[in-house]
Formats: structure tokens, sequence, C-alpha cells
């Protein structure tokens, strides 16, 4: 069984909550949610771990450059 | 980003929730619309006070067997309520925008934020408990036990349709009372959709009630004996004048949250990068419907400070996605209804008249994302040259406004602040800790933000509020909650 990299948090957009993602040496990553059951395939980091919500609630705010 | 699917389809007739069934009321109809495409998309009773009698004599009747019933086995049926109202999640959240106007996100938010209830209350085997002492005299014991008090009435508003009953309703019900809701006419759909999902969670018949309807409604459960009290969530007027007045009349408990006046003071110091987002979502979140959204924004520093923050103030709210909340690409939704456009952007004209400039006027130029009619679409609106004394900076709007002030340091904008007649929250964004205190420590209001633009507590933490904002003495959600749905007896004894 390849080794753990890192487990990390992750803040879920579609329901609003915490969930944990394992990484593994071989590539392969496991999600660690209390709503796994309830979501099923739903959930958007089975199939990628690096899933990010494309929503923004406000629009992005870019300083502008010092003239 | 996708549009997605509706889940209220043709035009149902909603039903009341009595003793465990659902039932047809004698009252009249009314039109529930969709505010983003201004259809009508269900039809809600007006239901009579001879169908809320018959919905508070089931819930009397239901009252001696539920609160013999263990707290374990009360809390049961909540442990089954969330599983289902994770099941449902997005179901009921795009429910609420199909019916309020909000964005899916928004929603969801809310969803969660209600469902958080049910998991603090699912706790009442020890939030619940009394506490004791021995030997208080030589021989006696004394201790205090909470009973549950009977039937409640629940009245929330209509910018949080499906969250604002759980701030009562699984408190009530995990201590042993039972509860008569009336949602808001406005949109009562996901609270009919929870009310079937907590009569499959094991509900035994009469605890969980729902009589749909409006005045006629709050009249009969104010006026009914065996309404012990009263959850109200509205507007001051009718919070002061109606709901607190009557429930000290017949004697009934109270919690009567209502209008507010949010102050977001900003100082020099502050994270501009963080601010300005968090600022967009307390002003312009939920469309500006929202007790807690900021409404004046109260900017301290000097000139040069001042324009380089509202310059960017301003470029990022005329950038807000406004449409359709179940596109998922929209930032804002629509108000929940033409009269309360309309209300606002008199609002609006008579802040202008007051002698405030717009800097950006969400009446006109704003574009809507996709084919919808803009009947109860506003833009976000920025009122500049505020003063303190002007009716925009005193007065609640409840929409996407932002009225500006100015002040000269801390100590004027706390006395700005603390000059409105309303106290449910305010906001300060700083990096300095020893300004975060001083506000914090001065600031008339049940919330306080420092580095948060909407300061909404947690289910655990009681949702304060004070002055004009508040009537009553205990708060929803938390401890304050439980205390107020449950008589404290203390029993001393003594065995010979």
């Amino acid at each position: 069984m390849a080794n753990v990299t890192r487990t990390r948090r992750v803040h879920c957009a579609l329901r609003h909550i915490n969930a944990f993602i394992t990484e593994y040496e071989d590539g392969g990553h496991k999600v660690k949610c209390g709503l796994s059951r309830t979501c099923g395939d739903s959930c958007p980091y089975l199939k990628n771990p690096n899933y990010k919500s494309e929503y923004r609630s406000a629009p992005e705010y870019k300083p502008k450059e010092e003239s | 980003m996708a549009v997605l699917e509706e889940p209220i389809k043709g035009v149902p007739v909603v039903k009341n929730f009595i003793n465990g069934e659902w039932v047809e009321s004698k009252g009249e109809l009314k039109d529930i619309v969709n505010p983003a495409k201004y259809e009508t998309i269900a039809k809600v009773p007006i239901s009579t006070k001879e169908e809320v009698n018959t919905a508070v004599e089931a819930a009397q009747e239901a009252f001696p067997d539920w609160r013999r019933t263990t707290p374990l086995a009360r809390v049961r049926c909540l442990f089954r309520l969330k599983e289902l109202l994770e099941e449902h999640f997005e179901e009921l959240s795009r429910i609420q925008t199909q019916e309020h106007g909000k964005t899916i996100d928004e929603s969801r938010g809310e969803t969660r934020r209600g469902i958080e209830q049910v998991e603090v209350a699912t706790g009442i085997p020890s939030l619940m408990m009394g506490y004791n002492l021995e030997d208080i005299a030589t021989g006696i014991d004394e201790y205090l036990i909470r009973q549950p008090v009977g039937v409640f009435g629940v009245i929330p508003a209509f910018n949080f349709p499906f969250m604002i009953p759980l701030w009562f309703a699984p408190y009530a019900t995990a201590t042993g009372n039972c509860v008569v809701i009336k949602p808001s006419s406005e949109d009562p759909l996901s609270q009919i959709r929870l009310t079937e999902l907590a009569d499959e969670a094991g509900f035994p018949p009469g605890v969980w009630n729902i009589v749909n309807g409006g005045r006629t409604v709050t009249n009969a459960l104010l006026d009914h004996p065996d309404i012990k009290g009263i959850g109200f969530i509205g507007s001051t007027r009718v919070a002061r004048d109606v709901i607190y007045k009557r429930c000290g009349e017949t004697g009934k408990r109270v919690i009567a949250q209502a209008s507010a006046k949010c102050y977001m003071v900003i100082m020099p110091d502050c994270v501009v990068g963080r601010t300005i987002p968090a600022l967009m979502t307390s002003f312009f979140g939920n469309t500006g419907q929202r007790c807690l959204s900021g409404s004046v924004l109260c900017v301290v520093g000097d000139d040069a400070f001042y324009n380089r923050f509202m310059d960017d103030v301003a470029d990022a709210a005329s950038k807000i996605i406004i449409g359709y909340g179940l596109d998922e690409a929209v930032q804002m939704g629509p108000l929940r209804d033409k009269e309360k456009k309309e209300r606002i952007m008199g609002d609006i004209e008579s802040g202008l008249k007051e002698g405030t400039k717009a800097r950006l006027d969400g009446r006109k130029n704003f574009k809507i994302r996709g084919d919808y009619p803009d009947t109860c679409f506003l833009g976000p609106s920025i009122l500049e040259n505020a003063t303190a004394d002007m009716r925009v900076a005193q007065e609640e709007i409840f929409g996407p406004v932002m009225t500006v002030v100015r002040a000269k340091n801390l100590d004027e904008a706390i006395e700005m602040a603390n000059s409105t007649r309303y106290g449910n929250a305010s906001a300060i964004f700083t990096s300095s800790g020893k300004n975060a205190r001083e506000f914090q420590y001065r600031i008339e209001s049940g919330n306080v933000g420092i580095n948060i633009g909407i300061v909404a507590p947690m289910a655990f933490f009681p949702f304060s509020g004070m002055k004009d904002s508040f009537f009553g003495t205990l708060h929803s959600q938390g401890q304050e909650c439980i205390r107020f749905f449950t008589e404290s007896k203390v029993v001393i004894q003594r065995w010979l």
C-alpha cells in the first residue's frame, strides 16, 4: 500500500462544509468527509482532489498598481 | 457555470400540516412569485383563526406525551431530520432560490446554517441539564431542573425562509415542547418541504405543525391562551408594537428580533484586499435583505485614503454579477418582490434629496445576466456625502444600498454608529488590536464583528441584538434559547 504524502483540509462550496483529502505516493487519493455517503459519486473531490469551485461570492479584488 | 434545474414545478397549492396530516385550508389563496422570472410558482392559503386554533389544540394534546418522551428519544427525531436534510440539501437550497431570489450559494449557506441548528439541538440531553448542590443547610440539598413549557408559536421573516424557523423549532421540540409555525406567506415552500422531512423523521402528530397565512394567523397565535411563547423575526414596528406588547398583555414569553442599521467602520490600517470582498457580501449579499447586512459604511481617515478606498469599493460593486440565483455565476439576485424594489428606490431618492451623492445608482445602468424581466431587480447603490443624522444613515433600507459617512477618528465613528436606534450588528475593519478592543467595548450592538462583514453568530451562541433591534430577554440559538423553552424549577429537599 502506498504511503501517505499529505492530508489537507478543503472547503466544499457545494455543501458549505470542511472535508479532508489524503494523497498517496502512487498518485491516488481518498476523500474523508462526514457526508461521503450522502453525496456519493456527486462529490467533486472524488474525481479531482484539486477541485476548486469557480464561484466567487463577490468580484475578485485586485489592488491597483501605485502610480 | 450552469443554470440549475428548478425543483418546484407546476403551481402547487400549499397545505397546512396539523396533527400529523396535510390539510387543505379554507382560506383565500395568494400567489407565490419567483422574483427573478416574475412568475407564479405556487399558491399559499391565508388560513383562518379556526385553523390556528385546531393546530394549537393538536399541539396542546400532543404535549403531555411528548414531554414524557425521554430527551434521547426526542433527539433521535432530530438526528434523523439532520440526515434527511443532508440528503435533500440541494433540493432545499434550490427551493429557497426559486421562492426568494437569493443566489444558490447563499441558499446553500442558509441550508447549512439551518442544519447546524438541528445538530446543536441534538445535544439537548446535556444542554438541558440542571444543576445541584448538596448540603445547602445541614442535611438539605437543592437542585434545579428544566422542564418544557407547552406550545410555542414561531413567526419567521421572509428573508431566510428555511433557516429562521430552525432558530426555534429544533430547540423547542428537543426540550419537549410543541410548535405551531407560521411560515412567511411570501416564501413558505422550503418550510413546507422541511416539514415533510420532519414528518418523515418521526415526530409524533401534533408536535410540529404548520399553519400558513398572514396577520390573521399571527393574531390568533398571539391571542391563544395555550400558546406559551412566541419566536418572531421581522420589523421593529411589528416586533415592538404588536408582538412584544401583545405577549406582555397575554403573559407569553417572547423573542422578537427586529430591524437593523449595521455600521461597518473602516480604519485606515485595515487590510484593504480582505476588506473589500467582505464588504461586498456584507452590503450586497442576499440583495441587502439581511438584518446583519452592512448598511452604513463609515470611513475613518484622510481624503487620500478615502478616495482610494472608495474607488476600489465602487469598482468592486459595479462588477457584481446580477441575475437569477439558479445561474451559478450570479452574485446577486433580485429583491423578494416589486413592492420592496419600489420602496427601496424611494429610499434612494429620498437619500439623494437629503444631500447624498450617488457614486453608484442601482436604479439604472445595471445589467441582468440572462433574459429575465427587471421587475424585482436593482443594482448595488452607493450613496456618498451622507451624514449620520440623515434618514438614509438612521433607518433600515433592507436592500442593496451602501450609505457612506466619514469620521475623523474612531471615537467619532463609534458615536455615529451608536446614534442609530438599532443595535443588531456592527463591525470594524482594522489591523489594530487596540482599536478593535475599544470598538468592541463601546459599540451598542448585540453582534460585533472584527474584520467580519456578516456578523452572524453560530448556532451554539445566542443571536444577540439590543436597542430597537430586539425585544425580549433571552435570545434565539444556543443556551439562551434552551432557557427560553424551559421553565426552571428549583427543588429543596430534606429526607427525615
